[in-house]
């Protein structure tokens, strides 16, 4: 199980080691710095997952990064549909730097999910 | 030759250049980054060191800073070691928001072992942070008393030119002339001490201001006319002032203040003295000076004559910090403390208190002291021309930290007594902290290591996406091309990311480097 997660440099970072996740961690100046290209390519070059790590909506530092990085997850899970993919592939959460937990939660659910 | 030497003589710049030779394993060859930063008459030193973050490399680096005369420093190093370098700076009284990092570890890591391209991104960085100068240029503070006195004495320390417009004809100061004390100062000290970079305008109430790229056009009336003047920042400190207050109907009744004066006199108090703490309405604006005042001068009366009988009557019982300890101590020597919903009223020498369950309480007053009254200056005019609200009592509305202050403009900062009520760490301090923000406004946080977004002019189709989604509103259009101004620029990338035409890219981060660390996950899948 390969994920590949874009994180905003001020937003969570993965903590704990999931047994089975292999994890490629992205940190990026704000997570509106993603494109649809970014992502689509991640899951081109093998990965199992894509999940975009924003700050909770309204305190993005750049004020509107998590709300551009939302639009785009939506628009490659759209192009995924399309595709006849599973757009659960590419997930945008908003978790907070002191939520940590949060995101250990979603990569086990990951795992229960791909398995 | 000693570090002192280096910076002061050879040498007037003011950027640092450090370069962490590896100590945790990975080596940079500095040379050509060297020659090329001392090329740079703004770069002061230029080293390349062992280890920037622990040792030898350590100690040599906080000699150099201990030298002083360096206000920026770029280091070659990990940016995971960012708060060990922020806390020396911070050791040497410089600011920690002036500091570029260039990561050898982290994002460099994309590319490495590639190794000219990191001396490029290297190179680059000094690039960026010589054209981020800070925009440090004149600053205006608008008040009438102390808090805009502290707030010009930090500026002024940290080396800004400080222009303080006071509406009326004179401001409301504690030291006077020559005098001197810890935390105050007075303004004609202050200019005389400042080298002229302090000026004071009576009489100049704010009329107008326009926020443009360059700062804030400001018109302010002065007795000359009006007067447009340009500054980088705007500080409102203004703070309530002293007001009279209405002492009829309490037989021959005198202020605190006045009967501190008489206190220092060796005056002969009267048997029952009644204070009372609150305003005519009845109002309790939870002051901590009235109770302050009242618990003081009542302490000060049972030290002096510890017959008379001293009351205070007061709408809540409340002081600050350690006058607490001075309210104890009052009741300890028997003052006697009466709380009350609305003003007492006062008849045949008697203060009638009105309690719901009691009823009516009447206590014998020789002498009626009442609270000193301040006022909330006038303040529309002021408010109109920098946006900022009043509320119903006129006060100005501290914008919230969490809601983005979307009305207050970014370069305008508020502090003084005469804004909404906040129990904080009181005027002076939080006048400072007010300077302080100002100070980080103009120099500090325009510093993003290096990261600014750059529009690749022959690709740029014009489509205004950019200058539509910049929070920062970096981009313009030049020329039927966009441009990004790198001082604006904080480095988020949000406008990479949405460019049609892909013509944007961040010069330290760019996809490549993304796309050259993707294929690492499917060579895994390959083990």
């Amino acid at each position: 199980m390969k994920l590949v997660i874009f994180a905003c440099q001020r937003a969570a970072q993965p903590e704990e080691a999931v047994d089975e996740v292999e994890v490629a961690l992205l940190r990026l100046p704000c997570a509106g710095r993603v494109d649809s290209r970014l992502l689509l390519r991640s899951l081109r070059e093998g990965a199992d997952g894509v999940l975009v790590v924003g700050c909770l909506e309204g305190n993005c530092q750049h004020e509107s990064g998590c709300f551009e990085a939302r639009k785009r997850v939506e628009q490659v899970r759209a192009i995924l549909k399309q595709m006849g993919m599973n757009a659960e592939r590419v997930r945008m959460l908003n978790i907070a730097s002191n939520e940590g937990w949060r995101l250990t939660d979603e990569l086990e659910r990951y795992k229960e999910e791909g398995k | 030759m000693s570090p002192v030497q280096v910076l002061q003589e050879d040498r007037p710049g003011w950027i640092g250049v450090f370069i962490c030779q590896g100590g945790c394993g990975r080596e940079v060859a500095a040379g050509e980054l060297l020659e090329r930063s001392l090329r740079d008459k703004d770069v002061a030193i230029a080293r390349s060191l062992p280890c920037l973050c622990g040792g030898p490399g350590k100690e040599e680096m906080s000699i150099y800073l201990k030298a002083g005369g360096l206000r920026t420093l770029v280091l070659v190093g990990c940016r995971e070691k960012l708060e060990t370098y922020e806390e020396m700076m911070a050791q040497h009284g410089m600011d920690h928001h002036r500091l570029e990092i260039f990561d050898i570890r982290g994002d460099a890591r994309l590319l490495m072992p590639s190794f000219r391209a990191s001396l490029e991104k290297a190179r680059r960085l000094v690039d960026t942070s010589e054209e981020r100068r800070p925009a440090a240029g004149p600053v205006l503070v608008l008040g009438n008393g102390r808090s805009a006195l502290a707030a010009c004495r930090f500026l002024l320390e940290h080396g800004h030119e400080v222009t303080l417009a006071d509406p009326g004809p004179a401001l409301e100061e504690t030291a006077a002339g020559e005098e001197l004390t810890v935390h105050d100062i007075s303004a004609e000290e202050m200019a005389k001490r400042s080298d002229g970079r302090f000026t004071l305008l009576h009489d100049a109430p704010l009329l107008a201001s326009r926020e443009d790229a360059a700062g804030y056009l400001v018109t302010l009336d002065s007795p000359l006319g009006e007067a447009e003047m340009r500054f980088s920042a705007i500080l409102a400190a203004m703070d309530e002032a002293m007001a009279e207050t209405d002492l009829t109907g309490y037989g021959e009744a005198i202020t605190q203040a006045d009967l501190e004066e008489r206190l220092g006199g060796g005056w002969k108090s009267p048997q029952d003295i009644i204070m009372i703490a609150m305003d005519k309405e009845g109002r309790s604006d939870f002051d901590q000076r009235s109770m302050h005042e009242a618990s003081h001068n009542a302490l000060l009366i049972k030290a002096l004559s510890p017959s008379t009988n001293v009351t205070v009557i007061a709408h809540e019982m409340f002081a600050f910090g350690q006058c607490e300890l001075g309210w104890k101590k009052s009741m300890e020597m028997g003052v006697i403390y009466v709380r009350s919903e609305k003003m007492p009223s006062f008849k045949n020498g008697a203060v009638i208190v009105d309690d719901p369950l009691v009823g009516k309480l009447s206590l014998k007053a020789d002498l009626v002291v009442l609270d000193d009254r301040v006022a909330v200056p006038e303040m529309k005019r002021m408010a109109g021309a920098l946006n900022i609200a009043l509320d119903g009592d006129g006060r100005l509305v501290r914008p919230s930290q969490k809601r983005r202050p979307a009305a207050l403009s970014q370069g305008v900062f508020l502090c003084g007594t005469a804004m909404q009520r906040r129990q904080g760490a009181g005027p002076s301090m939080e006048a400072k902290a007010a300077a302080a923000a100002l100070e980080t406004y103009l120099c500090g946080e325009r510093v993003t290591g290096g990261l600014v977004a750059q529009v690749d002019g022959e690709k740029c189709s014009c489509c205004l996406t950019c200058v539509r989604l910049c929070p920062y509103r970096a981009p313009h259009i030049e020329e039927g091309k966009a441009v990004i101004d790198p001082v604006l620029c904080q480095g988020c990338g949000s406008c990479q990311a949405a460019c049609p035409s892909r013509s944007i890219a961040q010069v330290n981060l760019d996809d490549s480097m993304f796309e050259a660390v993707l294929p690492l996950l499917a060579r895994r899948e390959g083990q």
